[in-house]
């Protein structure tokens, strides 16, 4: 399985008290993968 | 009307490098350079220094700045827009005049006035980051209005070679100018929301060539040490070129524009300033040469109809404490000493965390060790009331020497003052702005 490492980069930063991460895809083709996966929820689960 | 206007991005925060703003006034040929000195917390701990000293509050690097950049920004015709004029733009202003005047250079500034707001603060409002009353957060120490662009305007009409600001939103600093120039209205909103993306890809500066972009083998960005700050080229409709001047290092690609072009942006399809409510979601970056890359196509809806307040407060102090272990069995010492200093201090401090940090710190190498890790710093702090109580984190771990487990070395121990911020909203008709002028070298006086 490929890591999402591989498949995007990011950017993180934050805005008051929020925390903010982008997440852009290298291959446009991979944009829909990404957002199916990388949801909200799957990312507070992680961390 | 002109066809072009050049804008520089000379600094991204107040502790941005000095030199990057040097070489981009001399070779990137600019109309403009701006200088974002004002992070969240920054304005705050100026206040601070506006209490001790009436005539400070401005940054602190504002000399070193200013010293270098007025002779070659007169000389060039470059316009200076910078919020560095923090808790005290009209300050900033007579120090740039004190400047100017020893330089024996001819400088017309402008200060803005109007964001500080804490007289006006109503502390029954809720914060946006809780709901709960700013009161909840006493002592509050500051309380400064994001101003949009229009402020700037009347400085800029005057004719000023430098604007000096506090708190300003970042992109505001760069869509100034544009309005200026082109006429723009305040509610040609697409315009406006152009304006704003190329502010924001630019007031981070170096970070749009590169930096905090940069991950070896797989974003790689070459010369980092000499990395340039970025330009734009705006034109009328405030459709844009992002550049740098060439030999600097860095680079500016779609995929560093397009991270900048995200930084810190909550909802790209809804991203609120004081001008203007930006949809960054049909922008397009097209690389058209070498650090070259066009950017267009952002829109614009109706400006928030409030204006956002960053709300200082005092938030106590921070103490800690560091030691080093290396080599055989290095984390079991470096466990022990965490248990020690655990009892030691959890009673007192409730808000106390300790980490295993380290790489490289003690030997610079590992020797023909297998341990892993080598070494490890150990790291500890807790919040407290006083400077003295966070004193004693560190002397905890300082007293580690002779009463802890072998090998320690290197302790470091700090007290810092902490400085929270929290946001409100504030109605547009609440916060009025001015311009004052300061001016050194007007015809009789230079001789």
């Amino acid at each position: 399985m490929p890591k999402l490492y591989d498949l995007a980069h990011c950017r993180a930063g934050d805005k008051g008290n929020t925390s903010t991460l982008s997440l852009i895809a290298y291959r446009p083709e991979d944009y829909s993968l990404l957002a199916e996966r990388v949801t909200v929820a799957a990312v507070a689960e992680h961390l | 009307m002109r066809e072009n206007v050049r804008l520089g991005g000379g600094a991204g925060f107040a502790g941005d490098r000095l030199d990057a703003p040097v070489h981009l006034a001399e070779y990137g040929d600019l109309d403009y350079l701006v200088l974002e000195c004002l992070a969240e917390r920054t304005i705050a701990l100026a206040q601070l220094r506006r209490r001790r000293d009436p005539a400070g509050g401005y940054d602190t690097r504002l000399t070193a700045r200013i010293e270098t950049l007025l002779p070659i920004l007169k000389s060039r015709g470059i316009k200076l827009i910078s919020n560095c004029g923090a808790a005290n733009p009209l300050a900033a202003a007579d120090a740039i005049v004190a400047i100017a005047r020893r330089l024996r250079i001819p400088v017309k500034v402008a200060a803005v006035t109007g964001d500080d707001v804490l007289a006006a603060l109503d502390l029954d409002q809720p914060t946006m980051e809780c709901g709960n009353p700013i009161s909840t957060y006493a002592p509050i120490i500051s309380a400064n209005a994001y101003l949009g662009a229009e402020a700037l305007l009347p400085a800029l009409a005057s004719g000023a070679d430098i604007v000096v600001t506090g708190r300003v939103a970042d992109p505001s600093l760069f869509l100034a100018p544009l309005m200026h120039e082109y006429g723009w209205a305040p509610d040609d909103v697409d315009r406006i929301a152009r304006g704003t993306a190329v502010g924001h890809l630019l007031e981070c500066a170096g970070q749009l060539c590169g930096g905090y972009f940069a991950d070896p083998g797989r974003k790689e960005i070459l010369d980092m040490a000499h990395l340039g700050f970025p330009f734009a080229d705006v034109d009328a409709d405030g459709n844009a070129i992002l550049g740098k001047v060439a030999g600097t290092g860095g680079r500016i690609t779609r995929a560093t524009a397009t991270e900048q072009l995200l930084y810190e942006v909550t909802d790209p399809c809804g991203y609120l300033t004081p001008d203007v409510t930006a949809d960054f979601s049909a922008v397009t970056l097209t690389e058209t040469a070498q650090d070259r890359v066009e950017v267009t196509g952002a829109r614009g809806r109706a400006r928030p109809a409030a204006l956002k307040v960053s709300v200082g407060y005092l938030a106590g102090f921070v103490g800690e404490g560091e030691i080093g272990y290396a080599g055989t069995n290095v984390m079991a010492r470096a466990q022990l000493a965490a248990q020690i200093l655990r009892e030691r201090l959890a009673e007192r401090f409730s808000e106390l965390r300790i980490d295993l940090v380290g790489s490289t710190s003690l030997h610079g190498r590992a020797f023909d060790s297998n341990e892993r890790p080598y070494e490890i710093r150990l790291r500890v702090a807790a919040r407290a009331k006083t400077p003295e109580e966070a004193a004693i984190v560190g002397d905890e771990v300082e007293a580690l020497y002779t009463n802890g487990p072998a090998g320690g070395g290197g302790t470091r121990k700090y007290v810092t003052e902490q400085i929270g911020i929290v946001s409100t909203l504030l109605d547009r008709a609440r916060v009025s702005t001015k311009v004052t002028e300061r001016e050194w070298g007007a015809h009789a006086e230079v001789v």
